[in-house]
């Protein structure tokens, strides 16, 4: 049926387009002939296609615009007749006795239009007259395209203020009431355009009334053209009576598109001055009105005009822009009783945008803004409307991105208090943006007391809000929360000591809330912030010791040896570990013995306990020798005790090269080459040929299974070691030993059953350039490898 | 400037007539529909002038006319149509031009009506014809059967029975032949404005339904006018269509049973396209100048009358028609120009 | 002439929030080459972030690094150069499949001890490499050694270690353009980015073997 419909209405306009060319076929014929009755008489019949009321107001504009065009032949056409000689007037008074009223109208303008121009009578009076006449047509589509049409001609003929039509004093008036009212008729007629037809049709003639609000809009732009127009003529005509209008339609459609006109098409100077009277409006306008998106629009604009100058600001403070707006938000809340909760946010985050522009310095306004939007909120809970969480989001973000300083952010009582309403998984976006904005801005938080407004903001980041709530949270996306939050806590730093200790402290108690799923990511950065602020108190930690409740090494040991313990019962042992012998090696800078024995027991008993992974043992015994290596402040005792249980643990690792690797590497901890109470060249030897004993044994496998010549590597891995501690100055490490070492090698790659390996071979060569490179040196050095025979 | 009439195909005249206006040259010349639909100049006068010309003879080539009177005669008469054909003099002013004779050549008899009074206007309405001419009587002797055959044809016949009603008579008869030549001229007599010209206000309606309230500015409007006015609605609560403003005119003839009343729209002017709502109003700007309007005409010598109406039409979507006539009246202002 | 930027011991998020605003405004994508790694960056946000300099990245496994798949050691040949990378806090052998590339990049405690440049010497020569990039001990570091190099970048975020005190931001450009090699070091200190040069040369009796 309705393709039905739309077929009929292509029949139509095609039949109308029909009739309206024949006719301005014989209407050009006449024109040529300089016949003005014939024109008068096919023009008004050519128009009189326009007297139809099939048509959709779409097809009717298709048909009005090849009449327009038309129109303008005609128009030239006067225009020569009145050259001609053909008295305008009475040109003028013919085209009325046409009887169809509509042909007729346009007939008037268009001949109205040469008689404006001809200047016979004022402008004015013609557009008065005009303006008048159009009342004839009450039919809104036609009265609409009508009314459009005079707006059209009449446009450059206005009596405005320096234009060629300007006649007396105060004709500008003339030129405005004009306008004012054809836009007044022509609202009428659009708002009326809704009761034409049945009711069932009312939707498809609400989307049809939209598409010629433009045609409405039109005359508020010709008003802001007028030069005339003043802020004195707009504040004290055009606006008001405008508005009038606006208010006295009672049309939501109208309303909105209007009011938005207004704001869009006005200077915001304009706005500015006269604010009171428009916001004044909003109040009185239709309940389904979106008003909140004028409001907003009008906020945005002037936002936008603030941030255009500082120059303007003062203008601002001078109408007291900021209350004024504050005050309509409340007053359109309040009477707009149906008004989702999102329009109100809304409301609010314009306001906020807006206030964030033109008064920076007013935290006050900002805080009494989202005070305001939690009071609309209280009682609400959490939001699940979409939009209204959206809202709240961007609220909540402004601030962050116009203040770029979330101390500032922190100062917002109510702040936190929004932030409530959001759902959790927005909850959670918030906190992230907060953290973003920090980070960006590489803000730092410096006392304890914003650290614990800033956790209580982020909460949802730092531990499950909701029990009950297990939301399969995607992998990815909660790593990437946690290392954010692992971030932020990089920017919590006082130079004070004290303050720095309080900082850490909060943050410790927080993350411990967080589950053994966060703790991963949020000890290691604790740890290591702890870890620094124990290095700036070493140089000061004498006149610090004794005193109660002061940051003291020792104390943040035993805090941090806590925390890792959380972490470790996580389990994450690897981590733990790694972070025990941190502690270790900050506590040994601390000359804290028995706190840097402790870390290394605590590792240790993770070692045996926990790591059972061969590959996370090797990776575990090489860091634990390395850290032990550069330990001295062990007495004998302890670290006998140390280096014997990771001697042990090397030679039990799994693989025959990593115990191989792990032994050889635990020589060092015999031999600390800037330590010379560490210095036990036999133990070393121990370890090499222990070492050595491994990799013959590993060898020996290997090629039992496979032939495989890939351990003999692990001889020239060891052959450095050798040289290593030969040149370190170790005694037990003899020429004969390396020679005996080299050949071995040798030997062992020219065996036959050997498939042969590049890079042992490349690294044996380099080994063997290496001590050539030695003996040429010459001094001390090269004597000593002189009897080395590569 | 000479008019000739001639006697056309009725028989072959015995000679050509024709009457001229003194002042012909400077006379304004109207148009004047005939009987044949044919549109024909002619003088305009008014009341109290004096109408003055001449009348030419031009006997045929050689021939003699022996007339038994030479007269001249100013009508003003009426015609019903009932009844046509019957023609009502309510002016006859005779003058004789000459006694009995014989004419050889060509011959001038001036004439002169002196202040006449003619106080009807020419009209020519749907049942009635008010006419002024003047009629030139030559009174001739018959000597020779002079009925030309042409007689027998019925489209020359109805030409002759419309125009000159007199030869007809005249001819059957059969006795003298009367040459009969006549000018027809128009009156128009003018009125000064009124002194006194109220507007015409009026609020009319359907209860509860429709409310209006129209104003038009004058009672009296000129030929040339223009009605200015509102509309006011009032009250609308049926789907107006359109509305018209239509200009009749009723003319009246006869009296009593054998009244005929006729009435014309001569204008029917689209005020409005749509429906207004409660508070519209909407203007009226009527010019009269392209309808061919007379003055209103009271009562013409108690034979016929002409009024004037302005029906205000308003059209629903059912295409039912509301309306409110008032009379107007319609006057000749004298052209200052 | 290629250009290699040497970056690593990042330590995001666990020691530093992220690489200095000046850094990152320096590094941008189409300029380098090359990248390596010697590792500890730590998280895959930072791995994004260096690929979206370079794609192809070279990346050596540093012990926090939550990415298991990155190798103990790694060697390619850019231009004339073999280069080996190695993060330093361990030492594995090299495996085979890493032998068709040429550069050796290292952040190893191993060769223990850390930062010895004997020990890292002796890796350089198993590896058979011109130029050992390793980090680890957060100092930037560059020394010839037996006719080759040895590099360090430091710390790209001044990351705290337990090794070294007041580490101050650094990173590595290496201008490799024949046999010859510039090293140029940005180092952030006091908030300033400073550049330092150094030039070596290869010695052809190396490069020849």
């Amino acid at each position: 049926m309705i393709s039905d419909g739309i077929e009929d209405e292509e029949k139509w306009l095609a039949a109308a387009i029909a009739g309206l060319q024949q006719n301005a076929f014989y209407m050009h014929r006449a024109l040529d002939s300089n016949n003005l009755r014939d024109a008068l008489k096919y023009s008004a019949q050519m128009l009189s296609e326009l007297r139809t009321s099939r048509l959709s107001p779409h097809k009717y504009y298709e048909l009005y615009m090849r009449a327009f065009d038309e129109l303008r032949k005609l128009e030239m056409f006067f225009k020569e007749e009145a050259r001609r000689g053909c008295s305008i007037i009475d040109l003028y008074e013919l085209v009325q006795h046409a009887g169809n009223i509509l042909p007729r109208l346009y007939l008037l303008c268009t001949v109205g239009s040469v008689y404006i121009k001809s200047k016979e009578a004022p402008a004015k009076d013609i557009l008065k007259d005009l303006v008048e006449m159009c009342r004839g047509i009450q039919h809104p589509v036609r009265g609409l395209f009508l009314r459009s049409y005079l707006s059209q001609i009449s446009r450059d003929k206005l009596p405005d203020i320096g234009s060629e039509y300007e006649g007396d004093a105060d004709t500008v008036m003339d030129a405005v009431e004009f306008v004012l009212q054809n836009f007044t008729e022509m609202n009428k007629l659009w708002v009326r355009m809704q009761y034409q037809g049945p009711s069932r049709e009312k939707e498809r003639r609400e989307k049809e009334r939209s598409e010629l609000r433009d045609l409405v809009g039109k005359n508020l732009h010709v008003l802001s053209q007028v030069e005339g127009v003043d802020l004195d003529m707009y504040r004290d005509t055009v606006l008001p009576r405008v508005l009038e209008q606006v208010v006295n339609c009672k049309d939501d459609l109208a309303q909105y598109y209007l009011m938005d006109c207004i704001i869009q098409v006005f200077p915001d100077e304009y706005h500015l001055q006269t604010l009171e009277t428009l916001l004044g409006a909003c109040p009185l306008l239709q309940p389904s009105v979106d008003i909140k998106t004028v409001l907003s629009r009008l906020m945005e604009r002037l936002s936008n005009y603030a941030a255009s100058s500082a120059e303007v600001l003062p203008e601002f403070l001078q109408v007291e822009a900021f209350a004024k707006l504050n005050n309509a938000i409340g007053k359109v809340i309040e009477a707009q009783v149906d008004m989702p909760i999102a329009g109100a946010v809304t409301l609010y985050s314009s306001l906020l945008t807006f206030t964030l522009h033109v008064h920076p310095d007013r935290l006050d306004y900002v805080d009494q803004i989202l005070g305001a939007c939690v009071k609309k909120l209280s009682g609400k809970g959490k939001l699940d409307d979409s939009k209204a969480t959206k809202q709240i989001v961007a609220l909540l973000s402004a601030p962050l991105e116009k203040y770029n300083d979330i101390e500032t952010v922190l100062k917002l009582s109510n702040y936190p208090c929004a932030m409530e309403h959001l759902d959790n998984g927005t909850n959670k976006v918030m906190a992230g943006v907060i953290i973003e904005s920090i980070m960006k801005n590489r803000t730092r938080i410096s006392t304890a007391d914003k650290v614990e407004a800033l956790f209580e903001l982020i909460k949802g980041l730092i531990k499950d809000l909701d029990v009950d709530l297990h939301d399969e949270v995607d992998e990815e996306d909660f790593k990437e929360e946690q290392n954010s939050v692992a971030r932020l806590i990089q920017m919590l730093y006082n130079d004070d000591p004290e303050e720095m200790l309080k900082i850490v402290c909060t943050v410790r108690k927080h993350i411990l809330a967080g589950g053994p799923k966060r703790l991963p990511f949020t000890v290691p950065p604790l740890i290591f912030n702890a870890l620094k602020l124990v290095r700036r108190l070493q140089g000061q930690e004498e006149n610090a010791a004794g005193k109660e409740g002061v940051a003291t090494p020792k104390k943040i040991f035993q805090l941090l040896n806590q925390t890792i313990e959380a972490l470790a019962i996580v389990p994450v042992p690897e981590l733990s570990l790694r972070l025990y012998l941190e502690c270790a090696e900050a506590a040994n800078d601390s000359d804290l013995e028995p706190v840097a024995y402790e870390f290394f027991t605590q590792a240790y008993i993770l070692y045996e306990e926990e790591i059972s992974d061969s590959r996370a043992q090797v990776t575990a015994i090489h860091l634990i020798i390395g850290t032990l290596q550069r330990m001295h402040v062990f007495g004998v005792e302890n670290r006998d005790t140390l280096t014997h249980k990771a001697t042990g643990y090397s030679a039990k690792l799994l693989k025959k090269p990593d115990q191989c690797r792990a032994v050889y590497a635990c020589s060092h901890l015999f031999w600390v080459d800037d330590n010379d109470n560490i210095k036990d060249g036999e133990r070393v030897l121990l370890c090499l040929k222990r070492a050595l004993r491994i990799a013959n044994a590993a060898q020996q496998m290997a090629t039992a299974a496979r032939g495989s010549s890939k351990l003999v590597v692990l001889f020239i891995e060891i052959l450095s070691k050798y040289l290593y501690f030969f040149e370190k100055g170790n005694s037990e490490i003899t020429v004969a030993a390396i020679q005996g070492l080299i050949e071995l090698i040798t030997t062992e790659m020219q065996s036959d059953n050997m498939t042969s390996d590049p890079a042992a071979d490349a690294f044996l060569a380099s080994t063997l350039r290496y001590i050539q490179f030695q003996k040429q040196k010459g001094g001390a050095m090269g004597e000593k490898y002189e009897p080395i025979k590569a | 400037m000479l008019i000739r009439n001639f006697l056309i195909g009725a028989f072959k005249p015995p000679c050509n007539i024709s009457i001229s206006f003194a002042d012909a040259r400077t006379r304004k010349q109207v148009p004047l529909k005939k009987e044949n639909g044919q549109t024909i100049m002619v003088p305009l006068f008014q009341s109290q002038e004096n109408i003055v010309g001449e009348v030419l003879i031009e006997p045929q080539q050689g021939k003699k006319v022996e007339h038994t009177g030479v007269k001249i005669e100013l009508l003003g008469q009426i015609e019903l149509y009932f009844d046509r054909g019957n023609f009502y003099d309510f002016t006859s002013l005779v003058r004789e031009l000459d006694v009995p004779g014989d004419l050889y050549e060509r011959k001038t008899y001036p004439f002169e009506f002196s202040t006449v009074e003619m106080p009807y206007e020419s009209y020519n309405g749907v049942n009635v014809r008010l006419r002024w001419s003047i009629h030139f009587n030559l009174l001739i002797s018959v000597k020779s059967s002079f009925v030309s055959n042409d007689l027998k044809n019925n489209s020359v016949q109805t030409f002759i029975v419309l125009s000159l009603y007199i030869l007809k008579v005249t001819i059957s008869r059969n006795i003298v032949s009367n040459v009969v030549v006549y000018q027809d001229f128009v009156v128009r007599n003018y009125t000064p404005l009124p002194s006194i010209n109220n507007s015409i206000k009026m609020e009319v309606g359907i209860e509860d339904c429709l409310h209006i309230e129209f104003e038009y500015n004058k009672s009296k409007y000129h030929l040339k006018d223009v009605i200015i006015g509102k509309i006011y609605f009032l009250l609308v609560r049926i789907k107006i269509k359109n509305m018209e403003l239509e200009i009749r005119r009723r003319e009246s003839t006869g009296a009593g049973p054998n009244t005929y009343v006729e009435t014309e729209t001569l204008a029917k002017y689209e005020l409005m396209d749509g429906a207004p709502v409660r508070g519209e109003s909407i203007p009226v700007r009527l010019f009269f100048s392209p309808y061919e309007l007379t003055p209103t005409y009271r009562n013409i010598n108690n034979k016929f009358s002409v009024k004037y109406y302005l029906n205000l039409v308003l059209v629903d979507e059912e295409d039912r028609r509301y309306f409110k006539q008032q009379e107007i009246t319609v006057y000749r202002l004298l052209e200052t120009s | 002439m290629v250009l290699v930027l040497a970056i690593g011991d990042l330590h995001i998020p666990h020691r530093a929030p992220d690489l200095p605003p000046k850094f990152k405004s320096m590094l941008v994508p189409g300029k380098i080459q090359h990248i390596i790694c010697t590792g500890n960056l730590c998280i895959k946000e930072v791995h994004d972030y260096l690929k979206s300099l370079r794609p192809g990245l070279h990346i050596t496994r540093g012990e926090y690094d939550e990415d298991a798949r990155y190798p103990e050691t790694k060697t390619l040949t850019i231009g004339q150069f073999k280069l080996g990378l190695c993060h330093g806090h361990q030492y594995m052998p090299i495996r085979s499949h890493f032998q068709e590339c040429q550069t050796l990049l290292c952040e190893s405690h191993a060769p223990v001890p850390w930062g010895d440049l004997d020990s890292l010497a002796m890796l350089q020569r198993q590896l058979d490499v011109d130029i050992l990039v390793s980090g680890h001990t957060r100092q930037f570091k560059a020394y010839k050694h037996e006719g080759g190099v040895v590099i360090n970048p430091g710390s790209a975020t001044g990351a705290y270690s337990s090794i070294t005190y007041d580490v101050d931001p650094s990173f590595v450009l290496m201008d490799i353009d024949g046999l010859r090699v510039v090293v140029y070091v940005y180092e952030l200190i006091d908030g300033e980015v400073k550049v330092d040069k150094i030039d070596f040369k290869k010695m052809i009796a190396t490069a020849t073997q």
